[in-house]
């Protein structure tokens, strides 16, 4: 019976994770035709917490939503473009932080992400929120190099971080 | 009215160039672990044959810089075997008054090799460069100078490739050698190697339609313009131990061509390709190289 306790507390708990991310909209770079972007999708929808693609043709940019039951990984998105042998120009998240009013600054954690809002023009988070994601990878490597030494003096964690501007 | 439409067709932020040249190879690689199949054939009219080129192509994307390619070739271009009179045969190579009918066989095998080492990409540009290595290996009797690794000759080679794409353009230059194989046939006493060859090959890629995308299903139709230049030393020919002066045999002497390839190519359901050039000379010093060259090719992804 305990065991049936645990299981439901521990769907509760993945429930939550996975209801958090609610979509991300990545832009790609070097992208010229309708072959090279079905081949970034092909190599995206491989993904098993992927449940959905739309890709716009002419501006390159992909939104993609993800599959219940599953924790969605964006660096595993991003790592697939490069890949497919393309870039990454914007990585954008929307997050659902439902009824939560988090002080928008530092160390976030919720519902199993970890967040370092690195620059961000709300007082507090709330509801659904479009965030960029700083990480290596997740934007040009021209961009990363502004982020890179504040990211490097923040003590670094086991799990994935994502670092944020808002 | 017409010279408007021109403009507004070269300054579109929709209208980019394509890569996907049919007679050379971008510096941009197969996807990570995604398979590729491509057919391909030429052919063209040696006087009193239609000579035909056939390649099986299989495609496979290592990890996103690698790409590695295996080609089976069978073409008509070749004796099946020393004939009695080969000086003869040798001297008139490809020769209109040449009546030998060449058999069509299976010529052999090509392994390519591609490695991107360079990747700047931005909003509608990026320039990537690659290098990469080939190897053949075939049993063709090819008495020519001119290397050639896709079922002529077996041997090495090897090059660097660089492709720059803005906007509408798209450009490729592939700069390479070819170090061909001796042929060697101990029964007749033959002993045969085909010159050194270096190639610089430049190709322009510009996509016609769609000017903007719906969907997948849009047709792209591309057209492109390759100019292969092609540079070789002279041919090594020993018959019975006695070395043979290639300044006697028009086709053994060293030369340098230019040689134009125009094509169009269509993308079915963003995956199907196919490619139809057509081949002309610009400059040869071997007056004997038969022109046109029609050349297709169709080639799919296997995700």
């Amino acid at each position: 019976m305990i065991r049936v306790y645990l299981l439901i507390f521990a769907l509760f708990i993945t429930g939550l994770a996975e209801a958090s991310f609610k979509k991300v909209s990545i832009t790609i770079n070097g992208l010229t035709c309708s072959m090279c972007t079905y081949s970034v999708e092909r190599a995206i929808s491989q993904l098993n917490f992927v449940s959905n693609i739309t890709m716009n043709l002419n501006t390159n940019e992909a939104e993609i939503l993800f599959r219940d039951g599953f924790k969605p990984d964006i660096m595993k998105v991003v790592e697939k473009v490069y890949e497919a042998g393309f870039s990454v120009r914007e990585t954008k998240v929307l997050y659902a932080f439902n009824s939560d009013s988090i002080p928008a600054k530092g160390h976030i954690n919720h519902s199993d992400n970890i967040f370092y809002i690195l620059e961000s023009v709300q007082d507090t988070l709330s509801g659904d929120v479009w965030m960029n994601i700083l990480n290596k990878k997740c934007i040009p490597n021209k961009e990363f190099k502004k982020w890179k030494s504040r990211i490097n003096a923040l003590p670094s964690d086991k799990q994935e971080v994502y670092y944020i501007s808002i | 009215m017409k010279r408007l439409i021109y403009i507004l067709i070269f300054f579109s932020p929709w209208t980019y160039g394509q890569e996907l040249f049919p007679n050379t190879e971008p510096a941009s690689t197969i996807p990570a672990g995604v398979f590729g199949k491509r057919y391909s054939f030429q052919g063209y009219n040696a006087g009193n044959q239609q000579r035909q080129w056939h390649a099986a192509r299989l495609m496979y994307g290592v990890n996103s810089k690698l790409t590695v390619i295996g080609s089976l070739i069978a073409s008509n271009h070749h004796l099946r075997e020393i004939p009695p009179n080969v000086t003869t045969v040798i001297f008139n190579h490809n020769a209109v008054s040449n009546s030998e009918l060449f058999p069509m066989a299976f010529k052999g095998g090509h392994l390519y090799a591609k490695y991107r080492f360079l990747s700047l990409d931005g909003p509608n540009r990026h320039l990537r460069m690659a290098i990469y290595g080939e190897a053949s290996k075939t049993d063709a009797l090819h008495f020519e100078a001119e290397p050639n690794l896709m079922g002529y000759n077996s041997g090495l080679g090897g090059g660097v490739i660089s492709t720059f794409l803005y906007k509408k353009l798209a450009l490729s230059t592939t700069g390479g050698f070819i170090n061909p194989a001796r042929i060697q046939n101990k029964t007749e006493d033959i002993r045969m190697r085909s010159g050194n060859g270096m190639l610089l090959d430049i190709s322009a890629g510009y996509l016609l339609f769609p000017g903007k995308y719906k969907s997948y299903k849009d047709l792209n139709i591309n057209l492109y313009g390759e100019l292969l230049n092609r540079f070789y030393g002279s041919a090594d020919l020993n018959i019975n131990s006695l070395y043979k002066d290639p300044g006697f045999f028009p086709a053994l002497q060293s030369g340098r061509y230019s040689e134009f390839r125009g094509s169009v190519q269509f993308i079915i359901h963003s995956n199907t390709r196919l490619d139809l050039s057509i081949g002309i000379p610009v400059y040869s010093t071997y007056a004997m190289k038969a022109y046109p060259l029609y050349a297709l090719s169709i080639q799919q992804y296997l995700f």
